[in-house]
C-alpha cells in the first residue's frame, strides 16, 4: 500500500499560526488560554478559552475579499491555502487532482449564529445556503479534486485524515488536504457550559486546563485549524518537497455506550490504538510518544487511562504521553488535526511536548506524563488518541520521515 | 469495499469503488407525524431501542434511526451480525430549527437559556452517534456534509473509505427535510415539509455483484466543472431505489464535480435476487 506523507502545514492555532512558531511555543510550554468575553452582550464574568484574534488570510489572497467572507469560511480557507503554500503545490493546482477533505462539526450552525449575532437572519432562509464552505474553498482555490466534511465530534479531524490517506493510497488523489476547523461562538461555548463539561476554575485562565491532574474540573474551549497537505512518499521524494512526516496508520472504534460520556469498558478505545498500531506496522514497544486525547474532565482522562494500559500493554509504563489541551485547550472538531501537528513538531525535533498544570497527577491516571517542561528524546513513533461525543474513537499513527 | 482500476469504454483509465448493497430502509414524516416515530421508531421485526432514547433528538436523527430500523426489518438481513459494522449518516442542514430557537433563546435569556443537549443531539455527528449507541454497533461512525451537497458526500466517502477487511459492512444512512423549512412558520399553509430518511446496508462487493459504483475517471477527464445545477437528493436515491424491480438497465447515474460518477445499478441487484 502506498505510503502517505505530510508536506504542507496551514496551522490557524493559539499557540501560532506556522509550524515553527506553534511548534517554539508548544515545546517551551505556553499555553494559549486566556479571559476573554464570549458571549456577546452578557456582561457577567468573562469566560476562558484559547481564542484565536485574526484569521490570516493565505498567500496571495486579496485581504479585502478575505475580510468579507464569515469567520468560518476564513478559518477553512487560511489553513488550506497555507497547507497548499507550504507544500509548494500553489503553482501546481492546474496540473494535480487535489482533494480536500475537513473535519467540521457546525459549519451551518455556527455561520447562522454568526449571521444572527449580526442581526442577520439566515437560518430562515434555507434558498441562501446554496453552497458549503468546503465546496467555496475548493472552488475559491481551484482545487480539482473531491471535497467533503465529515463530523465526528472531537475527532473529526482524524476521520479527516484517515479518509484524505484513503484518497492518496488509492489514487483517487495525487494530493490531499486534510485536516479540522471550529470556532467558539456564544452559543456553542453556553451548551458545553451547561453540559458541566467546561472548566469552571477561579484564578488564573492559564491554569484552568490541566489534563490527568487530580484538580482537573472539565475542559477550556479553543478555536481554530489545521491543514495538512497529504501526498504519496514517491511523488514527494520526486519533487524534492520537504517531508514533516509519514501518516502511517489509523484505527477507530465505537463505543457504543453514551452520547456525551466514554464508556467505562476501555476495550473499544483500546482498539481503536491497536488497529492503528496494526496498520502502521508498529508494535506498543515501537511507540516513542503519545499525544493524549485527555481533555481534563475527570471521567474522560480517567478512562483513556485504561484503554492506554489496555492498548501498550506492559510498554505503558515507558512510553511518555503528554495532553497538549493543558496548552491550546480543546479545539474540538479541528483537536485531532492540531494534536496530529503536535505529533509532527515531536518527529522534527526530537522532543515530546509536555503537560503543562500537571501538578498533582491523579492516581488513577497512571501513566509515564511529562509534566511541565518538554523532554528531549528520539521520536520515531508517534500517536494521538481522539475521542469524541457518542464514543467515536479513533488514533493516527505519524512516524518519523526517512 | 472493492478497489478496481479498469478501463472504461472510452479507452480512458479509470478508479472505480464497488459496494453490494443489501438492504435498504426508508421513512419518512412530517412534523406532526414526527412525535410518534420518536415514541417508537421501529417497525415489526426491527430491534427494540431503549425506552425514549430519542427525546431530545435532532428530527433527523428520528428518521435516520427509523430507516435503518426498518432496513434491519428486511429478510435480507436476517442473520447478520451487525456488532462491527460503521455508520455514515451524510445530512442535509441538522438542527436548523433547534439552532433558529436556541438563537432565540439566548437573545432573550443568556447562557442558561441554551440547552446542554444542543451539542450532543444537534449536531451532524449526531444521527450517527445515536444510531450506534442504541443499535450496538461498534464499528467506525461519523457524519458527512450537512449542505446541499451531502448525498454526494456521503456516497462518496462510503465507497472510499474503508479498506476490504477494515469493516465487515456499514451503514449509509441519508436524512433530510424536503422542502427545507422555514422555522417558525411549521403550521402555515402551504409549509408542510417531509423528513425523509434513508439507510442502505453495504458490505464490500465484488464488481459483478455490485450495487452501487464509484467511478473515478482517468486524469485527462479531471476538468474544472461548474457547479452541478442539482445535487443529488436523497429523493432522488429513494426514487432509484424504488424502481428498482423493474427494467435491467442502470437505475441512477450522477456525475459529480472532480471527474467522479456514482451509479446505482439495478440490474446487479436483480442478479442477486435470482440467485
Amino acid at each position: 500500500m502506498t505510503q502517505v506523507c505530510i508536506t504542507g502545514v496551514g496551522a490557524v492555532t493559539p499557540l501560532g499560526h506556522s509550524f515553527s512558531t506553534f511548534a517554539d511555543n508548544l515545546l517551551s510550554g505556553k499555553s494559549g488560554v486566556a479571559t476573554h468575553r464570549l458571549l456577546g452582550n452578557d456582561a457577567s464574568a468573562p469566560q476562558i478559552a484559547a481564542a484565536v484574534d485574526e484569521i490570516p488570510s493565505p498567500p496571495q489572497w486579496d485581504r479585502g475579499a478575505f475580510g468579507r467572507l464569515n469567520r468560518m469560511e476564513q478559518l477553512a480557507l487560511s489553513c488550506t491555502g497555507l497547507a497548499l503554500d507550504d507544500a509548494g503545490l500553489q503553482d501546481r493546482r492546474d496540473k494535480l487532482r487535489i482533494g480536500l477533505v475537513l473535519g467540521m462539526g457546525g459549519e451551518h450552525m455556527h455561520i447562522w449564529e454568526l449571521d444572527r449575532l449580526q442581526g442577520g437572519n439566515r437560518v430562515e432562509e434555507p434558498g441562501r445556503d446554496t453552497q458549503s464552505v468546503v465546496y467555496s474553498v475548493t472552488s475559491a482555490l481551484g482545487l480539482r479534486g473531491p471535497g467533503l466534511a465529515v463530523a465526528a465530534a472531537c475527532a473529526s479531524g482524524a476521520i479527516a485524515l484517515a479518509l484524505g490517506r484513503r484518497w492518496v493510497q488509492t489514487g483517487m488523489v495525487d494530493v490531499c488536504l486534510a485536516g479540522g476547523c471550529d470556532l467558539i461562538t456564544p452559543l456553542c461555548y453556553a451548551a458545553f457550559y451547561n453540559l458541566r463539561a467546561l472548566s469552571r476554575r477561579e484564578g488564573a485562565a492559564e491554569s484552568a486546563s490541566r489534563p490527568f491532574d487530580r484538580d482537573r474540573d472539565g475542559f477550556v474551549m479553543g478555536e481554530g485549524g489545521t491543514v495538512l497537505a497529504l501526498e504519496p512518499v514517491g511523488a514527494a521524494r520526486r519533487r524534492r518537497a520537504k517531508i514533516y512526516g509519514n501518516l502511517a496508520g489509523f484505527g477507530a472504534a465505537s463505543d457504543a455506550s453514551h452520547m456525551v460520556i466514554p464508556s467505562s469498558d476501555p476495550q473499544h478505545a483500546a482498539k481503536a490504538m491497536r488497529m492503528a498500531m496494526d496498520d502502521a506496522r508498529v508494535t506498543p514497544d515501537d511507540v516513542d510518544y503519545v499525544n493524549a486525547h485527555a481533555t481534563s474532565t475527570t471521567v474522560g482522562d480517567r478512562a483513556e487511562t485504561a484503554a492506554l494500559q489496555l492498548a501498550l500493554g506492559p510498554a505503558v509504563d515507558s512510553v511518555p504521553v503528554s495532553a497538549t489541551k493543558s496548552m491550546t485547550g480543546h479545539l474540538l472538531s479541528a483537536a485531532a488535526a492540531v494534536e496530529a501537528l503536535a505529533c509532527l513538531v515531536a518527529l522534527h525535533y526530537q522532543a515530546v511536548p509536555p503537560t503543562i498544570n500537571l501538578d498533582h497527577p491523579d492516581p488513577e491516571c497512571r501513566l509515564r506524563h511529562v509534566p511541565h517542561k518538554a523532554e528531549s528524546r528520539p521520536v520515531r513513533v508517534a500517536f494521538s488518541n481522539s475521542f469524541g461525543f457518542g464514543g467515536a474513537n479513533t488514533c493516527l499513527v505519524l512516524t518519523k520521515a526517512a | 469495499m472493492v478497489l478496481s482500476p479498469v478501463v472504461d469504454e472510452t479507452g480512458s483509465d479509470c478508479l472505480t469503488f464497488d459496494a453490494c448493497l443489501l438492504a435498504h430502509g426508508l421513512a419518512e414524516a412530517t412534523r406532526t407525524g414526527l412525535a410518534g416515530l420518536r415514541e417508537q421508531p421501529g417497525v415489526q421485526g426491527s430491534p427494540p431501542i431503549p425506552p425514549r432514547f430519542l427525546r431530545s433528538a435532532d428530527e433527523q436523527t428520528v428518521l435516520g434511526m427509523a430507516a435503518v430500523l426498518r432496513a434491519i426489518a428486511d429478510p435480507a438481513l436476517s442473520g447478520v451480525p451487525f456488532g462491527n459494522w460503521g455508520v455514515l449518516a451524510a445530512q442535509r442542514f441538522p438542527g436548523r430549527a433547534s439552532g433558529a430557537a436556541s438563537f432565540d433563546r439566548f437573545v432573550q435569556g443568556g447562557l442558561p437559556a441554551i440547552s446542554p443537549h444542543l451539542i450532543p443531539q444537534h449536531s451532524l455527528h449526531s444521527a450517527a452517534s445515536a444510531i450506534s449507541i442504541a443499535l450496538g454497533f461498534h464499528g467506525p461512525h461519523f457524519g458527512i456534509g450537512g449542505g446541499v451537497e451531502a448525498v454526494a458526500e456521503g456516497l462518496t466517502a462510503a465507497l472510499t473509505l474503508f479498506r476490504p477487511g477494515s469493516v465487515p459492512g456499514l451503514w449509509l444512512v441519508f436524512t433530510e427535510w424536503d422542502p427545507e423549512p422555514v422555522p417558525g412558520r411549521e403550521g402555515v399553509a402551504g409549509s408542510e415539509s417531509v423528513c425523509r430518511g434513508l439507510a442502505m446496508a453495504l458490505v464490500p462487493g465484488a464488481r459483478s455483484a455490485a450495487g452501487l459504483r464509484l467511478t473515478v475517471q482517468g486524469r485527462s477527464e479531471a476538468t474544472d466543472d461548474e457547479q452541478p445545477s442539482n445535487w443529488p437528493t436523497v429523493s432522488d436515491l429513494v426514487a432509484s431505489l424504488s424502481e428498482a424491480r423493474q427494467a435491467a438497465c442502470r437505475a441512477w447515474a450522477r456525475d459529480l464535480p472532480w471527474g467522479i460518477r456514482i451509479e446505482h445499478n439495478r440490474r446487479h441487484q436483480r442478479q442477486k435476487k435470482a440467485a
